[in-house]
């Protein structure tokens, strides 16, 4: 009387549940894996990104630093940078001195460009996560189901012997709730990996806005001092 | 574009899932195995097992009775031994008292024994051969007497009738004290100093009895303080031979017990036997009602162990419930471990009880 054979004497509507079962589960621990992997590199990226750009470093210096690849917060950055630099250098083609009116201009297009960035960088950041809220919501109902197909099951079985007792209800019963244990076991790390990743997410995401607005705030200084060529951090 | 190397690192993620169920499943299967074992012996209904012991030499009628169920056979067995026990110490005690008894007819025996050797020296020292030969004849005569006053002893003690034999044994002495008296006829201070050293072998023999002893001999000397002594010792002797009666008669009844104590226990482990396999073939019904009970009379085969007949000897009143009763004996019906077990066993199997009690379990 092992969950083996309680697996093996079940019927064919349990063993699919089950099946799907221990697929959801498989699922979701890739998931959770290769995002608890994904997270922790954005987290510390993010990280030593902002220490070395508070550490009085040039932006251009900064910017050949990051390379191509770039991901996380940097993306912002680089996003920001680029478009800042399109729409300065057109801006200087034209006239020698920027006008806080081409300047407010400018900064708003390279604001939005910085948002389109921090979007898809969430975008990111949450992928794969409905797979680990799906599972871990419908899990339980497949296995609930599962578990009622069962007992069901062995009513109608019961209704056709003349004795009923507990040692003949116990075993089919048992055999139902393995389902319900199955899906509780694909249930509860998915619900647990989920709410943590969220959580790690957005604390990202709202460092990934903070980090948009400071830089906005440095470009548009830059853009109205006297140098504005120079496109320092004046801090 | 930086969707390449996450796709990638999905490789690590899937190998860990599958790593992590396969540790899981495995943990299962190792687990569950030693964990479920041990509420598997549940032990079963219990049947009881009663054992008519009408043909056993049990000396009380009351042992068929109370010793209704198998549990109730061990303190009554207890009680049984505590009485041969208690038995055993009585005829210690006695035994001890006849011997005290014996010892004190034997001292006198030998004291009389010694008084005529102590008068044949004189006769021999002081007489002629004629009177030697007389006295010769006089102490055959003397041996007799003392060995009819022992059987005479013994006979009273079992017969019960020390009265008389005290008064003959006063009379002898009596008898014997006057023929020493007419043999020393001769010489009257030798007599007198046989006399005195007969009290003095009587008070250093004397160990136990030795205040009894010297009333006993001083009455022999002194007819007027006979009576007395004699029927002290009459009492004592009566108390004896009593509690000797007693004790021999609960002696043989001591030896019939203790063989069918060694019986009894060869007769528990063969009726465990039957027990267990009674119930091991016992259907029980279900939906009992409480203290239902019913005892069922087994015949069988000695010498194979097979079913003649069982019948229902006392009825629970639920039919169905007598009728699993008996199908079960029925099923376990060859007994083969009787046919190992001693003749005097199996001849206790040839009829015995058994009862049914589902409440005796739990």
């Amino acid at each position: 009387m092992s969950i083996v054979s309680l697996v093996v004497n079940a019927g064919i509507v349990v063993k699919l549940v089950l099946l799907l079962l221990l697929g959801f589960s498989m699922v979701s621990w890739m998931v959770i894996f290769q995002r608890a992997v994904s997270l922790r590199r954005a987290d510390r990226g993010f990280r030593e990104f902002e220490a070395t750009f508070w550490s009085g470093i040039d932006v251009r210096q900064l910017e050949e630093r990051l390379g191509d690849s770039h991901e996380g917060v940097a993306a912002v950055f680089q996003a920001g940078m680029a478009s800042f630099r399109r729409l300065r250098s057109g801006i200087v083609k034209e006239s020698r001195v920027v006008t806080p009116k081409q300047a407010s201009a400018v900064l708003v297009d390279v604001e939005r460009s910085m948002r389109i960035a921090v979007a898809e960088e969430e975008g990111r950041l949450t992928r794969y996560l409905p797979v680990l809220a799906t599972i871990s919501s419908a899990s339980p109902y497949i296995g609930l189901f599962g578990t009622v197909w069962g007992i069901m099951g062995s009513f109608l079985t019961l209704s056709s012997t003349t004795r009923a007792d507990l040692s003949t209800v116990a075993p089919w019963v048992a055999e139902a709730l393995v389902a319900t244990a199955m899906g509780l076991f694909a249930a509860i790390p998915a619900v647990i990996a989920y709410n943590r990743f969220t959580a790690t997410t957005e604390r990202l995401v709202l460092g990934y806005r903070d980090f948009a607005e400071e830089f906005h705030t440095l470009l548009y200084r830059s853009l109205l001092s006297p140098r504005s060529s120079a496109a320092k951090r004046d801090q | 574009m930086a969707d390449k190397p996450q796709e990638i690192r999905f490789k690590a993620p899937i190998i860990c899932a599958v790593i992590l169920h396969v540790i899981i499943a495995v943990a299962l299967l190792v687990d569950w195995p030693s964990s479920h074992e041990p509420p598997q012996d549940n032990s079963y209904v219990q049947a009881t097992l009663i054992s008519s012991q009408t043909r056993t030499p049990s000396p009380s009628p009351e042992n068929d009775t109370a010793k209704g169920e198998a549990r109730q056979a061990q303190p009554q067995a207890e009680e049984q031994e505590q009485e041969q026990e208690q038995e055993q110490e009585q005829e210690q005690q006695q035994a001890a008292a006849e011997q005290q008894q014996q010892e004190a007819a034997e001292q006198q025996q030998q004291e009389q024994q010694a008084a005529a050797a102590q008068q044949q020296q004189q006769e021999q020292q002081a007489a002629a051969a004629a009177a030697a030969a007389a006295a010769a004849k006089k102490e055959e005569q003397q041996r007799q007497q003392a060995e009819n006053a022992r059987q005479a002893r013994e006979q009273a003690a079992k017969e019960a009738e020390q009265k008389a034999a005290a008064d003959k044994a006063a009379k002898e002495k009596a008898a014997q004290e006057k023929a020493a008296a007419e043999k020393a006829q001769a010489d009257k201070a030798a007599k007198e100093k046989a006399a005195k050293e007969k009290a003095a072998a009587e008070k250093a023999q004397a160990d136990k009895a030795a205040k009894e002893k010297a009333a006993k001999e001083k009455a022999a000397k002194e007819k007027a303080a006979a009576d007395a002594a004699a029927r002290k010792k009459r009492m004592a002797a009566a108390a004896a031979s009593d509690n000797s009666a007693l004790s021999s008669a609960s002696g043989s009844g001591e030896k019939n017990s203790s063989k069918a104590a060694q019986g009894a226990q060869a007769a528990n482990s063969m009726m465990n036997v039957i027990r267990h396999a009674v119930e091991q073939n016992w259907n029980k019904p279900d939906n009992l009602p409480s203290g239902i009970k019913t005892t069922l009379r087994v015949r069988l085969i000695p010498a194979t162990g097979e079913l003649i007949n069982v019948s229902v000897s006392s009825s629970s009143g639920d039919s169905s419930f007598d009728q699993s009763a008996v199908q079960a004996v029925q099923r376990a019906a060859p007994f083969n471990e009787l046919g190992n077990a001693p003749a005097s066993v199996q001849r206790q199997f040839r009829s015995f009880t058994l009862t049914f009690n589902p409440e005796d379990v739990r």
